[in-house]
This record gives C-alpha cells, sequence and structure tokens, in this order.
C-alpha cells in the first residue's frame, strides 16, 4: 500500500486527504460556449421552470435519505435566486404558476422535465465530460417540438431547465468523516451535482449547457437550501451565461 | 496515529444505539412531518407516482379500475383514500405496494386469479405493507446496518494492526534488502560458490 505508507504522520495523513478530496476531477470543462446562432436575451424572456431538486442526507453508513423539506426549500429558493439574478442582468423573467410542492411542474411539462434529465445527462458524457475534443465542442441536443408547448402558453422565448441533486452529511457522517481523515482514507461527506439547459423553446434546441458546480469548485456557501446561498449558486450558474 | 480502542468502542455504540425504533401502523389519513424520513420516503414515491400519471405505460379500463377499488375498499375500509391503485400491463404474477400508498397491481396477476378472494387476499397483503409501514421499516434497519459497519470499519482503521505495521515493516525492508541479498545471495544462488 504506497499511499498509507507515504502518509505516516497524522498531519500529513490530513493534508494527503484533504489534497486528495480537493483535486479529484478539476479538468472538466464546466459549460459549453454558444453557437454562432445565438441571440442575446436582453431583449427577450426566459420561463424558469421549477427546479428539480433532490437533496438529501448522507446517513452514517452513507447512503442517502431523501429530505423532503429541504428539496422543496430549495426548489423555491433557487428559483428565486434565478429570477433576481435574471432581472439584475436586465432580462426579464416570465413566472411559472405554483403548484404543489412535491411535484411543481404542470401535468403537460412533466414529460419535458424528465426529458431534460435524460438529455442533460447525455450532454454531460458526451459533450462536457470527455475532455479531447477534435474541435470545439458543439451543442447538437434539444428537448423537440414538444418545448413549444411552453412558448405558446407563456409566451417566453427561452426556458432555463435545472436539475439540482445534493447530499448533505448527517452528524454521524461528520464524526466518521474525521476519524476516516485522521486514518488517511478520505469518505464521501456530500456533493451538490446537476445542470441547467438554456432551451429556445421555438425549435427546442439547447443552446447553453452547464454543470451546476463543476468539479473541483470549492462550495463554500452555495448551499441551496438557504436563501443566501441559494442567491450564491445561481449567481455561479448565469456568470458564464452570455446576455 | 493512533486511537486507543477506548475511544473506538464508546463511539461504536453510541452511533449503532439511535438505530431503529418500532413504528407504529399509520393510521387513516395520516401524513409524515415535513422533517422526518417518512417524508423523504413519500416525495421520492410521489415523483414516481406522477409520473406513472403522466405515462402512457399504465392499463386505464374505467370499469376495471372501479372494481379493483371496490374490492380494495372493502378490505382496507377506512385506509380507502389513503391507498391509490394503478394496473400495469404485464409484469408476471405480482403486486406492489409503495409507502406512500401507491399499489401496483399487475396484469400478470389479474389474468391467473380466480375469484374474488384470491383478489382480496393479494390486495389486503399489499395494503397491510403500507399500513405496517414495512419500506420504513426496512430503510431504518438498512440505515442502521450501514451506520454499524462503516462505523465498524473507520474506528477500526487508525486502532488497528495491519496499516501502521505494514508501513513500518515497508521501511525497514526498503533499508535490509541490499544487506539480505548480500548476504543469502552468495549461499543460494546456483552460479556462486558459497563463502569460506
Amino acid at each position: 500500500m504506497p499511499f498509507v505508507s507515504a502518509f505516516e504522520s497524522t498531519r500529513s495523513r490530513l493534508i494527503g486527504s484533504l489534497l486528495a478530496a480537493l483535486l479529484a476531477g478539476c479538468t472538466t470543462v464546466p459549460f459549453i460556449e454558444p453557437g454562432p446562432d445565438w441571440i442575446p436575451l436582453e431583449s427577450s424572456s426566459v420561463l424558469i421552470v421549477p427546479p428539480d431538486s433532490r437533496l438529501s442526507r448522507l446517513t452514517t453508513g452513507g447512503m442517502p435519505e431523501p429530505r423532503a423539506d429541504w428539496s422543496t426549500e430549495a426548489r423555491a429558493h433557487l428559483r428565486d435566486g434565478l429570477a433576481r439574478s435574471f432581472a439584475s442582468r436586465g432580462v426579464s423573467v416570465v413566472a411559472y404558476p405554483a403548484r404543489g410542492n412535491v411535484v411543481p411542474w404542470r401535468p403537460e411539462d412533466a414529460s419535458l422535465v424528465k426529458l431534460h434529465e435524460a438529455v442533460g445527462d447525455a450532454i454531460l458524457a458526451s459533450v462536457v465530460l470527455p475532455t479531447q475534443h477534435s474541435r470545439r465542442p458543439h451543442l447538437d441536443y434539444g428537448l423537440g417540438d414538444a418545448a413549444r408547448q411552453l412558448h405558446d402558453d407563456f409566451g417566453a422565448d427561452f426556458a432555463l431547465f435545472v436539475y439540482c441533486n445534493a447530499t448533505y452529511a448527517g452528524d454521524g457522517r461528520v464524526v466518521l468523516g474525521i476519524l476516516a481523515a485522521l486514518g488517511g482514507v478520505v469518505t464521501d461527506i456530500g456533493a451538490l451535482t446537476g445542470f441547467a439547459s438554456l432551451v429556445d423553446l421555438r425549435d427546442g434546441k439547447v443552446i447553453w449547457f452547464r454543470q451546476l458546480v463543476p468539479r473541483g469548485t470549492l462550495l463554500g456557501s452555495a448551499d441551496p437550501r438557504t436563501p443566501e446561498g441559494a442567491d450564491v449558486l445561481a449567481d455561479l450558474l448565469l456568470k458564464e451565461m452570455p446576455l | 496515529m493512533k486511537i486507543p480502542k477506548l475511544f473506538g468502542w464508546p463511539l461504536f455504540l453510541g452511533l449503532s444505539a439511535c438505530a431503529s425504533q418500532p413504528v407504529d401502523d399509520a393510521s387513516p389519513g395520516e401524513r409524515p412531518a415535513t422533517d422526518t424520513d417518512e417524508a423523504g420516503l413519500w416525495q421520492m414515491l410521489e415523483r414516481d407516482e406522477y409520473k406513472l400519471q403522466t405515462s402512457t405505460g399504465v392499463v386505464r379500463d374505467p370499469a376495471l379500475q372501479a372494481y379493483l377499488e371496490s374490492v380494495l375498499c372493502r378490505v382496507v375500509r377506512d385506509h380507502c383514500a389513503d391507498i391509490r391503485l394503478y394496473v400495469l400491463p404485464g409484469g408476471g404474477m405480482n403486486a406492489a405496494m409503495a409507502p406512500n400508498g401507491m399499489m401496483l397491481v399487475f396484469t400478470g396477476l389479474l389474468v391467473r386469479l380466480e375469484n374474488e378472494a384470491q383478489l382480496a387476499a393479494v390486495l389486503g397483503h399489499e395494503a397491510a405493507h403500507y399500513v405496517k409501514r414495512h419500506t420504513l421499516q426496512r430503510w431504518r434497519d438498512l440505515r442502521a446496518r450501514t451506520a454499524t459497519l462503516h462505523t465498524l470499519t473507520v474506528c477500526n482503521v487508525p486502532t488497528s494492526r495491519p496499516w501502521p505495521r505494514l508501513s513500518r515493516r515497508a521501511s525497514a525492508w526498503r533499508g535490509s534488502v541490499p544487506s539480505r541479498l548480500r548476504r543469502k545471495a552468495p549461499t543460494t544462488g546456483p552460479f556462486t560458490e558459497p563463502p569460506k
């Protein structure tokens, strides 16, 4: 076990596990730039589809335990943060009608949200994560003609779909994580993953895509369970969007 | 780094003590409080149920649906309003129950049942999973078991013998290899004469 024997003292073990945790994959392309057919959003309107947020508590044994209250709060905070962030950039935001807490989408939009999760996974796997491209990565994905329904119903030009999956360590998991770090072993103490897509509602094409938090980013305050954290996350997300 | 076993064991016992408590039966119309593990399970399954409701893969036969629900309600009585029944095509001779009251009945079961009593027995069995909160019990049991397992594993990392011993042996080995080789090689190698 060469890795273990390299960290003999407690301090170097701690530093080693911290380093390993921080450096785990900083090499991914965080977002895809829009193509030549990009239309500035200033004169457009964006519909913020209620984010698909799934927040869980990591149990001591490392299993994600879904938390209904966190997921509901995170969705509301993210939606508000994104609306504020868009408004501060001069983009008019179209509100999505409020519905139930568990399922915030209209029945006719549920399949679009499901589709966005699948399409986003495909973009992540085929465009964002591969680090070597022979040419500039090109975004050629879409949600199809079904997205036009949103344009007809809400009059928006674009729609922002957000998928957010986060785990937070419970108390037992934190204690275990510290003990394991003393032993030089890195344990999973939570992560925030997800992605956002800006979809042109006229033809359903994904014109901009970004990982919610690129791997390697230090997540100090971007906790969507609080309004402030959701604001930080929203600003982080929209920072690179060329409006 | 060594943590005395004195600390490891109380920690392990403390963590595994907050394991599974017995759960009460669900009373009619009961909903879990939003900040509980049960609410998390419910929300997860309600998402799945919503997918089912907006899916084309569900058998939507009003007469069949009405009949199945009438049998179900005669069996579960007060819990009738808590349970939603969906008929899914295929799937073998089976039925399933989700912790939030979503009951799945597969057509593979319906074609094999011979009479209403058999149907009532199956529906009652599935409903009992809901009333007795079996999914929640299984989740808490699994949570406690994995917590125990991980606590044991992690507490043993700093305290157990193999890793520190191994690293000390490894360094000792590195230093002594050349001299050991020098000493042993002449006596064991086939092409050299033993030292005189």
